[in-house]
């Protein structure tokens, strides 16, 4: 008898499947599907079998979904990959065995939605150390720790699952009822979203998203959505909900959202992914073009100067030739040269300390080409060589100087198309500054082997940024020390184009 | 004579004392310790002054005051077809004593009584028909008379007169008075807990119920925070009325359910608080509270089929329960 045991196999099946999906460009990640359209999506549960003196909440889950019009097949946690064919998403229980699932459905090009946590490291969603990249905590054994878990924060409320719950600031609310309970967290890659944290350590995530094509763990590029819930066993009951008159009290109704939070998180995972534009400099450019037709930009730089005004004086002609209406500033004029204005890049050949904090309130979107002023901007803390840094830098850094980046947002539209993982980014290895963005942040390239040292990156409108601080308008950093600009390579410059792109676009795009 | 000094004795026995220790302070075995006879085909409601020892019953001939101890009929109050019975609880301090008035549900109407002399002191009729039950509000001192047919009033206890009267969807279930206004309501039909307000004569919204189904049993601790809701199928949900969130199922018995409330039912050092339901199939469930956010089954007693409404007694620690046997309506006194 035959039997399937390539997963690959599997997957061929599944994918082609897919193929019928209907497929949107939504740049943000928005829920493109109405609720009459998400009805009678199907959906594989994976889970254990129920065991008497360990009742779990398998089958409540199974029953909640189907309420709402899904429709859900039961799977075994030893089943062969080939049962995902034909399904629109995969639920990972944590009742299925860790160490029989595996990586099964590392591969799979359905969208996974896990709260195995334990197998989060096979999912290629976290490092593989517990306590370190992710833990699973036992209301018994950590009891104290347990009632902190009943405490999560939306770092995030631009993210499209959090949108949902009409969150209106970053905040707290009750993940689970009242009683120490059973909880999953994991420290998920830089390029995921990191939806809700817990403990006051922003990088532990309670629930967070990969989009498809995203950079995991370990260079493992997303095959689709990817989530990660803090759900265990028998806690999907105790998922905050809430009845009655407290309904009508706004400050309730956005604290007891847990049962909301997974339908909303199970809404995304089951909507179709961002599918970027494919590299192509040229279209980009035009596209740029288009855009910035009239826009009027206030380029902020240090005039005359003895180094880098040559790069400076180039990117103010790119800008000028893609249309937009440029206006130089020097670092020492104020910042109402900003008035009227509709966006705003900072060069790299500005002195951060004679910026003071300029620009920072500005209502109309900022680029910066300096990654060391990260933290006047709001958009890291204020640890130098923690938040921010540079590599290369002479006596500053003990990193090498450097040529690439490491593209783990291929997805987003600050990274023009390119695929995941290194990109030439200048022509020969110098400087490049680099910050570590709060988790409201989106990640596009971080350099080399340097994990936590992001290059590219951008905040929506109304993200908390560092010191809760609420970007005003989109906030993006991409490096171009000086004179890099001059030196960057075909890959460079169409970052640089998608980064402005981005910043200029209208939220949400 | 041997010394125990071995880690593995020491063990045993801190096991089996932890065991006796954990068995004793839990169990207590309820039992019907005695019946007492009714007039008429039905009992429902079911009232007790402790303090008096005056056992008020509703039913299809009136109200039948009895002597809580003996059972012996002292006398009764006039009222066609009575369905529910609410004696108005008297403070000294934290002491309470005895009442002095009561009210009680029938044929459309509510009644004020006093408990001395047995005597109706008002009559007012309820704006709808059906089954109507009865709570009060120790906040306003207002009795809430909650009709099947679709009305909520509120009666001054002092005056017996009517304050508020509104009209909304109600249910057949059994009621309870909340703090902030709330009325609670089990729609059995509906199959969920109505939130009404008796200060805007409006529906605040509705409590769903999880596995269970038919809610018919309802009771709140007296500090307003936790809703004991008794369904027909066998499930009890325990209800946080903060969110209207249910945080724990347990099994009960089967059918109609009528439940009460009560802190250290069995004395001191017993349990801490208990709601007890006693259900159509006879099973009487003592849910336990082990904690403000922990409840579990502290025991289930089968008693006599047909069981209705319950009432605590804080002298004795006794549950008074109507039922029907051998087609004659009785009261059935609990105990251990």
């Amino acid at each position: 008898m035959f039997t399937v045991r390539n997963s690959g196999i599997a997957y061929l099946f599944a994918a082609l499947c897919l193929c019928v999906l209907p497929y949107v460009r939504a740049q943000d990640g928005g829920h493109e599907l109405k609720d009459s359209q998400l009805r009678g999506k199907k959906i594989l549960m994976i889970a254990g079998e129920a065991e008497k003196d360990h009742p779990n909440d398998d089958l409540l889950i199974k029953k909640h979904l189907e309420q709402q019009g899904y429709v859900v097949t039961m799977g075994a946690e030893d089943d062969e990959a080939l049962k995902v064919a034909g399904q629109d998403l995969v639920l990972l229980s944590s009742t299925a065995d860790p160490r029989v699932i595996r990586d099964r459905y590392a591969d799979s090009p359905v969208p996974v939605f896990t709260w195995n946590t334990v197998d989060y490291p096979e999912m290629k969603m976290t490092g593989p150390e517990r306590h370190t990249d992710f833990e699973t905590l036992d209301p018994v054994q950590d009891y104290a720790r347990a009632f902190t878990m009943l405490y999560g924060y939306f770092p995030n409320v631009t993210n499209p699952i959090v949108r949902e719950l009409s969150i209106p600031r970053s905040q707290m609310f009750g993940t689970l009822y009242l009683q120490p309970q059973a909880f999953g967290w994991a420290k998920p890659a830089p390029s995921a979203n990191i939806v809700v944290n817990i403990e006051g350590e922003p990088t532990h995530a309670a629930v967070f998203t990969y989009e498809k094509g995203a950079t995991m763990y370990g260079g493992f590029v997303a095959p689709a959505r990817r989530v990660g819930f803090y759900l265990q066993d028998a806690t999907f009951h105790y998922l905050t909900d809430l009845h009655g008159d407290a309904e009508a009290d706004p400050n309730l109704a956005q604290w007891w959202v847990g049962l909301k939070l997974f339908d909303a998180s199970i809404r995304w995972a089951l909507n179709p992914p961002i599918a970027p534009d494919p590299y192509n400099p040229a279209a980009l450019k035009s596209k740029l073009a288009a855009a910035a037709k009239g826009k009027k930009l206030l380029f902020v730089r240090r005039l005359n100067t003895p180094e880098g005004e040559e790069s400076d004086d180039h990117i103010a002609e790119h800008l000028k030739d893609l249309g937009f209406i440029v206006t130089e500033a020097d670092q020492s004029q104020p910042d109402t040269m900003a008035d009227g204005q509709d966006v705003i890049v900072i060069s790299a050949t500005n002195s951060k300390y004679k910026m003071s904090n300029k620009y920072r309130d500005a209502k109309i979107p900022i680029l910066c080409l300096e990654g060391l002023m990260a933290d006047t901007l709001k958009m890291a803390d204020r640890h130098r060589y923690v938040d921010y840094g540079e590599h290369g830098e002479a006596k500053e850094s003990e990193d090498p100087p450097e040529a690439y980046l490491e593209i783990v947002g291929s997805y987003h539209p600050m990274a023009a198309g390119l695929k995941p993982g290194y990109v030439k980014y200048i022509k020969e290895a110098d400087v490049l500054k680099w910050a570590m963005p709060l988790p409201s942040a989106t990640v596009i390239a971080t350099l080399p082997n340097s994990f936590h040292e992001r290059a590219i990156f951008g905040y929506e409108k109304g993200a908390a940024m560092a010191d809760e601080y609420v970007a005003p308008a989109r906030r993006a950093i991409i490096p171009v020390d000086n004179p890099a600009f001059d030196d960057l390579t075909e890959q460079g410059h169409a970052l640089f184009d998608a980064a402005v792109l981005w910043t200029i676009s209208e939220s949400g795009k | 004579m041997r010394r125990v000094t071995n880690g593995k004795a020491l063990w045993i026995y801190t096991a089996v004392f932890a065991w006796l220790a954990a068995h004793n302070t839990g169990a207590q075995t309820y039992k019907s310790l005695s019946e007492y006879k009714l007039p008429g085909a039905s009992a429902r409601g079911i009232a007790i002054d402790s303090e008096s020892r005056h056992l008020f019953v509703a039913g299809d001939d009136g109200i039948t005051v009895l002597n809580a101890d003996t059972g012996d009929k002292l006398g009764s109050i006039p009222l066609k077809e009575a369905q529910d019975v609410l004696l108005v609880p008297v403070m000294h301090g934290d002491e309470q004593v005895a009442s002095a008035k009561g009210y009680a549900t029938g044929n459309g109407s509510v009644i004020g009584f006093t408990l001395a002399d047995m005597k109706t002191t008002a009559n007012e009729k309820l704006p709808t028909t059906g089954p109507s039950s009865l709570c009060y509000d120790d906040d306003t001192k207002a009795v809430e008379a909650v009709s099947a047919g679709g009305s909520l009033v509120s009666i001054d206890s002092e005056s017996g007169k009517v304050i508020r009267s509104a009209r909304l969807t109600t249910g057949s279930g059994q009621i309870a008075c909340g703090t902030l206004g709330h009325v609670y309501v089990a729609d059995t039909s509906a199959n969920v807990v109505h939130v009404l307000n008796h200060d805007t004569g409006k529906k605040d919204g509705d409590y769903p119920i999880m596995t269970g189904s038919k809610p018919s049993g309802l009771t709140l601790d007296t500090k307003g925070r936790r809703l004991f809701v008794a369904c027909e199928n066998g499930v009890i949900e325990i209800i946080d009325t903060d969110s209207g969130f249910t945080f724990i199922e347990l099994k009960g018995g089967e059918g109609a359910a009528r439940e009460t409330f009560a802190w250290t039912p069995q004395g001191k050092g017993q349990w801490k608080a208990a709601s007890f339901v006693a259900q159509q199939d006879g099973t009487l469930t003592g849910v336990r509270m082990n904690a403000f956010i922990n409840y579990t089954v502290g025991g289930q007693y089968k008693l006599t089929p047909g069981l209705g409404s319950i009432a605590y007694d804080s002298k004795t620690h006794h549950l008074f329960i109507t039922a029907m046997h051998a087609r004659t309506p009785v009261v059935i006194v609990a105990g251990y």
